[in-house]
C-alpha cells in the first residue's frame, strides 16, 4: 500500500490524538489535523488528501456540512470518508451515509475498529475502480 | 551451565504466579468474611442501631473491595488479544499525555472531560472535589449533569460517601444505566496519596454495553493522575493569583523553580540544568 495522507477533522484534541496515534498502524502515512468543517476545506486548499475521518458535532461548520461540500465538488468527489458519530445521533449517521460518506464508527473508538473500517473502505474503493470501465 | 534468560523468564513467571496465588487468597477471605458478616443470625438481636449500621458500612466496604479485587484478579490473568491490547496502550497514551500536558484548571477539567466521554463512553458523569472542610463534595464539572446532582455532598453519602473515605474505586461492571445514588462507577481521584474528590459515572453510552478491565485500567490512570494534574493547576493559579492580577512571564514561573530547587538543596537541581539570566529562561 502506498503511503496515504489522512484528514481528521474533530474539535477534540484527545479524539484527534487517539485517531492520529490509531493510524499511525498505516506505513508511512502523513496525518493532518482539523478542528472543524471550514478549518479541513481550508487545509484541503492547499494539501493533498487521500482519505477523511470527520466527526459530526463541532463548532463553526459541521461534519454533515463537510461531507455534502465534499461530495458536491469534482475535486473532492471520490474522497473515501468516515464519519464518527456518538449516541442519540442515529438520524445524523444516516444523514451522512445519505449524503455519501463510505462508513460510520461509534464513539468511544476502538483503535483496532477503526482501521478495520478503513481498510473495508479502501479495499471497496480498489473493487470499484476495478470494475469501472 | 545455566541459562539467564530462561532462570529470568521462570523466575518472573513464578512471583506472577505467587502474585496471583496471593490475589486468590485475599479475595476468597474476602468473600468468606462478608458472607458470614451476611448471614450472621446474631446480628439483628445483639448489636444495636449504631453496631448495625457499622457493619452494614464494613459489608459495604468488603463488597467493594471484592469487587474490586475481583476485576484485578480478572485483569491480571486475561490474555489479552493483540489488538485488544494495542487498543489499550493506545487509549492509556492518549489519555496520559493529555493530563500531563494540561496546566490550567479548566484544561485539567476539559482533558478529564474528553477521556470520560471519548475514550470511557460515559454519556453522564460529574467530577466532585473535597471542600476545605474535609467533610463535603462539590460538583466542579458534568456531562448531562447539570441541575442533576446536589451541589454539596456529605461524605457520609452513599456509594460516593463510601469511595471517598476508602478510597477504593466502586465498579458495577454489568450495567449500563444508572443514576447519583447507584453509580456504574466511581473513582476517587488522589494526588500524593490523598484524597482530592471522585469520579462518578451515572450512565454510559447505549452502544457502550458495560465497562470493561480496559476501563479500569483508563479510570485508575484518571485516578492517579488527574488528581496530581488538578492539584498542579491550583498550585499554579494560588501563585498567579498572588501577582495581584498582574501578568506573570513564564520565566518568572521557571525561576520560582529555581529558588525551590535551592532551597531544597543540589539533589533537588535537574543535572546540567542552569538559567540564562540574559535571556530569563532554562538553558
Amino acid at each position: 500500500m502506498s503511503p496515504m495522507t489522512f484528514l481528521i477533522v474533530e474539535d477534540s484534541p484527545t479524539m484527534r490524538q487517539l485517531i492520529s496515534f490509531s493510524l499511525r498502524r498505516f506505513p508511512e502515512c502523513r496525518i493532518i489535523e482539523a478542528v472543524d468543517g471550514a478549518d479541513a476545506l481550508r487545509r484541503m486548499a492547499f494539501e493533498e488528501i487521500d482519505f477523511v475521518l470527520t466527526d459530526i458535532n463541532m463548532p463553526i461548520m459541521d461534519g454533515l456540512k463537510l461531507v455534502a461540500l465534499l461530495r458536491s465538488n469534482a475535486r473532492t468527489r471520490d474522497l473515501p470518508i468516515i464519519i464518527i458519530t456518538t449516541e442519540g445521533a442515529d438520524e445524523d449517521r444516516q444523514r451522512g451515509l445519505d449524503l455519501g460518506a463510505d462508513a460510520y464508527i461509534p464513539k468511544p473508538v476502538e483503535a483496532e475498529l477503526l482501521v478495520r473500517r478503513v481498510e473495508e473502505v479502501l479495499r471497496d474503493r480498489r473493487a470499484e475502480a476495478c470494475l469501472r470501465p | 551451565m545455566r541459562n539467564p534468560g530462561k532462570d529470568g523468564q521462570g523466575t518472573h513467571h513464578a512471583r506472577f504466579e505467587a502474585a496471583l496465588d496471593t490475589l486468590r487468597y485475599v479475595h476468597g477471605e474476602i468473600a468468606r468474611e462478608n458472607l458470614q458478616l451476611r448471614k450472621d443470625p446474631q446480628r439483628p438481636e445483639a448489636a444495636d442501631v449504631a453496631q448495625t449500621r457499622s457493619l452494614e458500612e464494613r459489608v459495604k466496604v468488603l463488597e467493594m473491595k471484592n469487587r474490586d479485587l475481583s476485576l484485578r484478579l480478572e485483569t491480571a490473568t486475561e490474555r489479552r488479544p493483540e489488538g485488544v491490547q494495542e487498543d489499550l496502550l493506545a487509549n492509556l497514551y492518549v489519555a496520559g499525555f493529555n493530563l500531563h500536558r494540561a496546566l490550567e484548571w479548566d484544561s485539567v477539567l476539559t482533558s478529564m472531560t474528553e477521556i470520560l466521554l471519548d475514550l470511557v463512553g460515559a454519556r453522564q458523569f460529574g467530577i466532585f472535589l473535597l471542600n476545605r472542610d474535609g467533610e463535603t463534595l462539590s460538583q466542579v464539572a458534568s456531562e448531562r449533569g447539570q441541575g442533576h446532582n446536589p451541589r454539596s455532598i456529605p461524605l457520609s453519602a452513599g456509594i460516593m460517601g463510601v469511595v471517598a473515605k476508602t478510597g477504593i474505586p466502586f465498579f458495577d461492571g454489568d450495567r449500563q444505566e444508572g443514576d447519583f445514588r447507584n453509580p456504574v462507577a466511581c473513582v476517587p481521584l488522589k494526588a500524593d496519596g490523598r484524597l482530592l474528590g471522585v469520579i462518578q459515572v451515572h450512565s454510559l453510552f447505549t452502544q457502550k454495553k458495560s465497562l470493561t478491565s480496559k476501563d479500569h485500567e483508563l479510570f485508575t490512570l484518571l485516578a492517579e493522575t488527574a488528581g496530581t494534574a488538578l492539584m498542579s493547576a491550583l498550585l499554579r493559579r494560588r501563585f498567579l493569583s498572588r501577582a495581584n492580577g498582574k501578568p506573570v512571564a513564564w520565566h518568572e514561573l521557571l525561576l520560582q523553580v529555581e529558588m525551590v530547587s535551592d532551597d531544597a538543596g543540589p539533589a533537588a537541581s535537574p543535572a546540567g540544568a542552569h538559567v540564562d539570566e540574559s535571556e530569563g529562561r532554562r538553558a
